[in-house]
């Protein structure tokens, strides 16, 4: 015995309508975090705020050095900058699956210096991380 | 006797971690400590996040929350089992779901039974002077080479209720 059933159109529609439906609520919430990160993050030279990255599909994700940098960098466009390095990250996430395993990450090689103020002998930590997982987790 | 509810917050959470570690070295935010060559200690961080009403409508409760980071200093080369031992200690003594009660006025942690007060109809309420700071995590994380110091962070997210 063997039926078939036809599937009307509008249903895959509304799947579609769906899918784009989750994946903006999802862009906006990475772009609420990508904000939150720059606007926590200190400038000194800017290489800590422009090392963010979102890791969607291939690719290296960013890491600059503060060695030999000048220090006095702009502190609202150094954030700027690296707010919209991250954009360009959430624009390339086309479709639901490229979700399935989304990193924020800071590969400068002083990052856990800004977390927890490693080798800094006068300054604490910036708590980056800490405090995004604290609101966002 | 605190008067913000920060100062109380952070209080709770000090007090409560002196508790604890009962004979361990603490070095508390902007306080002068030196610490000894070759002795472990821990050096707390209270991290406020965010405020934000906890409901709609008009004077609402507040949701205070943030972190109260407990960096755990063991001396370089002396092996995990030490800052394990501390690090296990707090967690276990900060675990999801504990309740600090604290008393503002004697500056001192109590039991859940002296916190209420046990109302006419059977119902209960926080005595007066006395804030409630509810753990949301305790999260260890990666130990790292600070010479001359192992570290090992110890992230404890919290939050209160508050008018």
């Amino acid at each position: 015995m063997k039926s078939t059933i036809t599937v009307n159109s509008s249903f895959y529609n509304k799947l579609k309508h769906l899918d784009k439906t989750v994946l903006d609520t999802v862009k906006g919430r990475l772009e609420d975090i990508a904000r939150t990160a720059v606007d926590f993050s200190p400038v000194e030279t800017g290489a800590y705020v422009t090392s963010f990255s979102y890791t969607v599909g291939a690719g290296r994700p960013r890491g600059k050095s503060s060695d030999n940098l000048p220090k006095g960098a702009s502190l609202q466009s150094k954030r700027d900058e690296g707010y919209n390095d991250l954009l360009q990250d959430i624009s390339r996430i086309k479709s639901i699956e490229d979700l399935d395993n989304i990193q924020l990450r800071n590969g400068s090689p002083h990052a856990y210096d800004v977390e927890y103020g490693d080798n800094w002998s006068r300054t604490d930590g910036y708590f980056v991380f800490t405090k995004l997982e604290n609101i966002y987790g | 006797m605190a008067n913000n509810i920060y100062d109380n917050i952070r209080a709770a959470l000090e007090t409560h971690l002196t508790d604890t570690l009962v004979g361990t070295d603490i070095a508390y935010e902007n306080v002068a400590f030196s610490p000894t060559t070759g002795t472990l200690f821990v050096k707390p961080t209270f991290i406020p996040t965010t405020t934000q009403p906890a409901t709609r409508g008009l004077n609402p409760q507040l949701l205070y929350q943030g972190v109260f980071n407990t960096m755990v200093h063991a001396p370089e080369g002396s092996g995990p089992a030490l800052s394990d031992s501390t690090c296990n200690t707090i967690a276990d003594a900060f675990a999801a779901t504990t309740d600090i009660f604290f008393d503002i006025e004697n500056n001192a942690i109590l039991t859940e039974a002296l916190a209420f007060i046990t109302q006419e109809d059977g119902g209960r309420m926080l005595a007066n002077n006395v804030i409630n700071v509810s753990i949301r995590y305790a999260e260890r994380q990666q130990g790292r080479i600070d010479t001359p110091w192992y570290t090992v962070p110890v992230n404890i997210g919290w939050y209160v209720y508050n008018t």
